[in-house]
């Protein structure tokens, strides 16, 4: 299936949870934040949560310092 | 017709100048204030025109003064602004910046949440003094936000930030700063705080550690009500320090976008 991932179309497996699309972006949830379709998830909805066609994700990621 | 002196609105003839004003109401006033910018020579005066009256060196009453501090405002911003509750996650690099910067233009109620004491390294870049060692960060800077603005609301919370308890700390702001360090605690907050005020703006930081050039510092929305402030890739590592220079560029970068928002305008 595809998605928008930050503005750009991406391929996806279908029914991929936003957890194991994480892990295939090599990124660490703890240091991201996700907004799928306008909506902010916690960290808790990330293994829950199962994408579907044209589910629109920004993905933001953080460094330390402050 | 009418104007306002030192923010009161006074009726005054006319054709009425500048310094017959002062000659009618302040006749040692040495800076003179219109519209939130000083006049030398006399002018004309305008319905509605904002007219600060200043003696230098003279202490004012209480009663006047948050009309002189605020004189030279862009006229309006302000009465919006004196209002407004703005959140402080995290009160060192970036939040006690953002703290002396809110408080210096008079936001009205700031709610700063810190657990952490005042030690001598953190004082290359935070809003602390030598004497304030030792101190919880949210006491000292109470203290010190007072001295600069006596009419700003401080609420201070010498507490750790967790998800259970972001609704109690931050429930009634209108706009949020995260000021964290940790990555790992700024993405904590953002999502705490986002799912459970999704309709409330909050104003992050990454990136913004050695002293790269001051120009890649940027501020960007990143998602729907969440506005990111950094370079997205200079983290506080070793061989890359914390600096003052660099750190209060993106917390004056995080203020100016708060006020923006304040404002009802958009940050980027």
């Amino acid at each position: 299936m595809q998605l928008q991932i930050n503005g750009e179309a991406v391929q996806a497996e279908d029914r991929i949870d936003v957890g194991r699309l994480l892990s295939r972006l090599e990124l660490n949830p703890q240091l991201v934040v996700v907004e799928l379709n306008r909506r902010i998830l916690t960290p808790e909805d990330f293994s829950e949560t199962a994408l579907t066609q044209g589910d629109v994700l920004e993905i933001v990621q953080f460094v330390g310092g402050g | 017709m009418k104007i306002f002196l030192n923010e009161r609105e006074i009726s005054v003839a006319p054709d009425t100048t500048l310094h017959q004003l002062r000659r009618q109401q302040k006749t040692d006033a040495d800076l003179l204030i219109v519209n939130g910018f000083p006049r030398k020579e006399d002018t004309p005066l305008c319905a509605g025109d904002r007219v600060v009256l200043i003696k230098r060196g003279e202490q004012p009453s209480a009663a006047e003064l948050e009309a002189l501090m605020m004189s030279r405002h862009t006229p309006g911003v302000h009465a919006k602004i004196r209002k407004s509750v703005v959140g402080i996650a995290g009160a060192g690099g970036l939040g006690s910046n953002i703290a002396v910067a809110l408080a210096r233009i008079g936001v009205g109620r700031l709610i700063i949440v810190d657990f952490d004491l005042v030690e001598p390294s953190n004082l290359n870049r935070q809003q602390y003094f030598i004497d304030q060692i030792g101190q919880p960060k949210v006491a000292a800077l109470r203290d010190n936000l007072h001295r600069i603005n006596p009419l700003v609301d401080v609420q201070a919370s010498c507490a750790r930030v967790t998800p259970e308890n972001i609704a109690e700390l931050f429930g009634g702001v209108d706009v949020l700063t995260e000021a964290f360090d940790a990555a790992a605690e700024k993405t904590m907050l953002i999502s705490g705080f986002l799912s459970r005020f999704p309709e409330t703006p909050l104003v992050a930081a990454s990136g913004l550690a050695g002293y790269g050039p001051s120009n890649t510092i940027v501020t960007e929305q990143v998602a729907r009500h969440l506005y990111i402030v950094g370079d997205g890739c200079s983290a506080a590592q070793p061989g890359q320090g914390l600096m003052a220079p660099r750190v209060g560029i993106a917390a004056h970068h995080q203020a100016n976008a708060v006020l923006r928002l304040l404002l009802g305008e958009e940050p980027a």
